[in-house]
């Protein structure tokens, strides 16, 4: 009988192991793993990799990506490759910069800005162990999904040389390479957010100055979460059988709302694809800044009133992003890209409302709700989220 | 105790048992929880008792004005001059009851406006003719009940009392849609012909009785129907709210984040409440055939056909708009925050008739305030103004009693 509990309990040992016997990581180690991951694929002159490194910083990089251009390429991607076989082709090539590497850029922006900050004064803030240690984890994660994304990318640049950049058959390696850049702006993500909760956690729980500083994070934020909305609405919700059809985010009927056919986003204001690949991102006015660093300045109310408003609106889109959470994996990505996105005919109508009437008559009222949860954060809580973030952009006070 | 007797306790004893572990499996897993029941019934009104009235609303609102003569049936061309003069007092009753329900350009006919001296004034009639209206004031709610209905799924803890009082709005609102349907076309159960109802009058054979009494009869459906219409928007009204305020609280966490349309959807529940307070009773003059409604009855009917505008706006479903930028979504939220007095309670700005609103959106605070302004925290007035102009389009318009829709209507 003894032997029959000592059996019993085996599996609870095994559980606590799991759980319970894990090692805590300090911030040194954080660093470790993070500095050579750097060094592993930093970008220089003899290598297309991953990280831009200052010369006179060892925190601060900014992370894209760049292709063996000895076939084209890279000019391919970068729209410079003239005479591509077919408009699809193109676009494809395009998209690995127009949409990924804009969203990659946008998803790391809040590392790259403020990780030498938060690694110089962590320590000082006695940081619980197991948000180190949870921190350490999803970095590691990241850097594994770093390996095999850079094997994935090693396998298409093979492939465009032997199929040629002109190749139809390039057209399906790229969707299936869209799918490891997925796994790894998913990775960036999950690594970055949770960087960023302990920031908030750490540096900004208590704080109620509006400063420089704040409204600079603030932006920052707010550029991690369209980067959140970006992933989960297009990249994951056009994943399927390890590919992802971006094609369908052009082909998208005009009614429906597209980030990427908004006219705003489409312009320079939050990202603009500079020609040589590198991806920039917008600052805030120099003028607002200085503003709202000196409160004897004239304008110091008028930006503190802006960034109030701008932070109203940030918290917003993340309420609003986490009921869109709520009901994404409920809703049937596949009936709800081939309305939005007209596939495979997308649904019959006479206009916008028509056919969103037909669509939603094939739903339950569940999921029909569901739906409408997602339709209104697209075209509601988007677009006014942008306009907020360009209002701010645009603050100068000349 | 006999073998039998044994056989049976057992059996007995066996199904009691075998019952009490199916009730436990169906509590644990199938019973309905109070949130699912809560949108289950939502959805079941929804989906089922409102597409029936508004299948009869429609066919209410698209029938032709009077009907047109058929095989002999009634001829109810009022203009036409077949109808008995003495027929036509009741004529202009009912039209006056659709035009309060429907919009006042039946047939293009603008001398039939409701709002005869609200309507001279206005630039933008074809816009006034289409909001100032019931059916687009049922509109306005049921986009907005679309739209917390939608989040009401979400809803994870709810007590028995909530669920009791939205159960006794949905019981309540399908009895008025009954009614509405009854009123309109009741029809047999076995033929499916119209057997009660304006429908089944109006088909009656000119032989069948006297003309005047059928009129007669008609209008007096259509006075029913008017009423039961605007019982439908009060109490829909209250659902909506009620609706509204569970998602705020459970969903949202009272910390609903407003947008151009919650905002509208506020402005709408909060501006019908004060209109569904009215008295609504249309008196007739038959000496001229004109038609008077009680003076706040228009006044606040004209603020909610203001929101329809804006509601409509929102989704680009008119032309021209009443547009609303970001300033009037953070103004509303900051008074909602800040102010909270002068959007509920006595003091409420949406109480204000139109004369009045239009006092206080118009009031220059660097020259001396109006009497109505300076009840208000002078801190908070400039975005109440900015609300009341945008949303009840009272940007610029002059102080005048008479625009302001404070007189007794008069047409015909």
């Amino acid at each position: 009988m003894k032997k029959f509990y000592s059996l019993l309990i085996l599996p609870l040992i095994a559980v606590f192991c799991l759980f319970g016997c894990g090692t805590d990581r300090t911030t040194t180690e954080i660093k470790a793993v993070y500095s050579q991951m750097v060094d592993t694929y930093v970008i220089n002159s003899e290598s297309n990799w991953y990280f831009e490194k200052p010369v006179n910083s060892t925190e601060y990089t900014k992370m894209y990506v760049t292709y063996d251009n000895e076939y084209g390429f890279n000019d391919a991607v970068l729209g410079k490759f003239e005479s591509l076989v077919s408009d699809d082709l193109e676009l494809r090539y395009e998209q690995l910069t127009s949409v990924y590497a804009r969203t990659l850029i946008m998803a790391y922006n809040y590392y790259t800005n403020w990780n030498e900050l938060f690694f110089a004064n962590i320590d000082s803030k006695n940081p619980d162990a197991d948000d180190l240690t949870e921190l350490y984890d999803r970095l590691v994660d990241f850097r594994r999904q770093l390996e095999k994304f850079n094997t994935s990318k090693l396998n298409i640049e093979r492939e465009v040389k032997l199929l040629g950049i002109n190749s139809e058959l390039v057209a399906a390696k790229i969707d299936a390479f869209n799918n490891a850049y997925n796994n790894l702006i998913s990775k960036v993500l999950n690594f970055v957010n949770y960087f960023k909760d302990l920031h908030v956690k750490y540096f900004y729980s208590d704080t109620d100055v509006v400063d420089g500083s704040y409204a600079k994070r603030a932006y920052d934020e707010a550029i991690l979460s369209l980067a959140n909305f970006i992933y989960k609405d297009y990249l994951q919700a056009l994943s399927k059988n390890g590919t992802v059809q971006l094609i369908s985010i052009d082909n998208a009927i005009s009614s429906s709302y597209n980030i990427f056919n908004d006219t705003s986003f489409l312009t320079t204001k939050i990202s603009q694809v500079q020609t040589d690949g590198k991806v920039g991102l917008s600052k805030l006015s120099s003028t607002v800044i200085n503003a709202l660093n000196d409160p004897n300045n004239a304008n110091n109310q008028r930006a503190v009133s802006a960034v109030n408003q701008f932070v109203v609106s940030l918290n917003t889109f993340n309420q609003y992003f986490n009921l869109y959470n709520k009901v994404y994996d409920k809703v049937s990505m596949e009936s709800f890209n081939n309305y939005r996105f007209e596939i495979n005919g997308g649904f019959d109508g006479k206009d916008a409302t028509e056919k969103h009437e037909n669509y939603i008559e094939t739903l339950s009222p569940v999921d029909a709700a569901n739906v409408n949860v997602l339709i209104d954060f697209e075209e509601n809580k988007v677009s006014a989220f942008l306009n907020s973030i360009y209002a701010l952009l645009d603050k100068k006070f000349n | 105790m006999s073998s039998n007797t044994k056989i049976i306790l057992r059996i007995v004893v066996t199904l009691a048992i075998v019952g009490l572990i199916v009730l436990g499996v169906w509590l644990i897993w199938f019973k309905p929880t109070n949130e699912l029941e809560v949108f289950n019934n939502l959805t079941r009104l929804q989906s089922q008792d409102q597409d029936d009235f508004e299948t009869s609303l429609k066919e209410a609102k698209n029938r032709t004005y009077m009907g047109k003569s058929k095989g002999g049936r009634l001829n109810y061309t009022f203009t036409g001059g077949d109808a008995p003069a003495s027929t036509r007092p009741v004529f202009v009753q009912i039209k006056y009851y659709r035009s309060y329900m429907f919009g006042g350009f039946e047939n293009n006919d603008e001398a039939y406006a409701p709002y005869q001296d609200v309507f001279n004034k206005t630039t933008n009639k074809n816009v006034l003719g289409r909001v100032f209206s019931l059916y687009e004031t049922y509109n306005t709610i049921d986009d907005a009940f679309e739209y917390y209905y939608s989040y009401s799924q979400l809803i994870e803890e709810i007590s028995n009392k909530e669920v009791k009082n939205i159960n006794s709005l949905i019981s309540s609102l399908k009895s008025s849609y009954n009614i509405f349907n009854d009123t309109f076309e009741k029809k047999n159960e076995k033929t499916g012909e119209p057997e009660e109802g304006i429908v089944a009058l109006e088909t009656k054979s000119l032989t069948d009785f006297n003309q005047i009494t059928i009129v007669s009869e008609i209008e007096a459906l259509y006075e029913k129907l008017y009423n039961t219409f605007f019982d439908i928007i009060k109490k829909y009204n209250n659902l909506t709210i009620a609706v509204k305020d569970l998602v705020t609280e459970k969903v949202f966490e009272n910390n609903l984040a407003y947008d151009k349309k919650t905002v509208t959807y506020e402005m709408a529940l909060k501006s019908i409440t004060e209109l569904t307070a009215q008295k609504i009773e249309l008196t007739f003059n038959d000496n001229d055939n004109t038609c008077t409604a009680d003076e706040n009855y228009i006044s606040y009917l004209y603020d909610v056909a203001m929101i329809n505008w804006a509601n409509l706006s929102n989704s680009n479903k008119i032309n021209p708009k009443i547009t609303i930028s970001d300033a009037e979504v953070q103004a509303f939220a900051f008074i909602n925050e800040n102010y909270g007095e002068a959007f509920n309670g006595e003091k409420s700005v949406f109480k204000l008739t139109r004369y009045n609103k239009n006092q206080l959106a118009n009031s220059k605070l660097d020259e001396g305030l109006t009497e109505i302004a300076s009840q208000y925290n002078l801190t908070y007035v400039p975005q109440i103004q900015l609300i009341l102009r945008t949303f009840y389009d009272l940007g610029n318009v002059p102080i005048d009693p008479v625009t302001s829709g404070g007189t007794s209507v008069v047409g015909g």
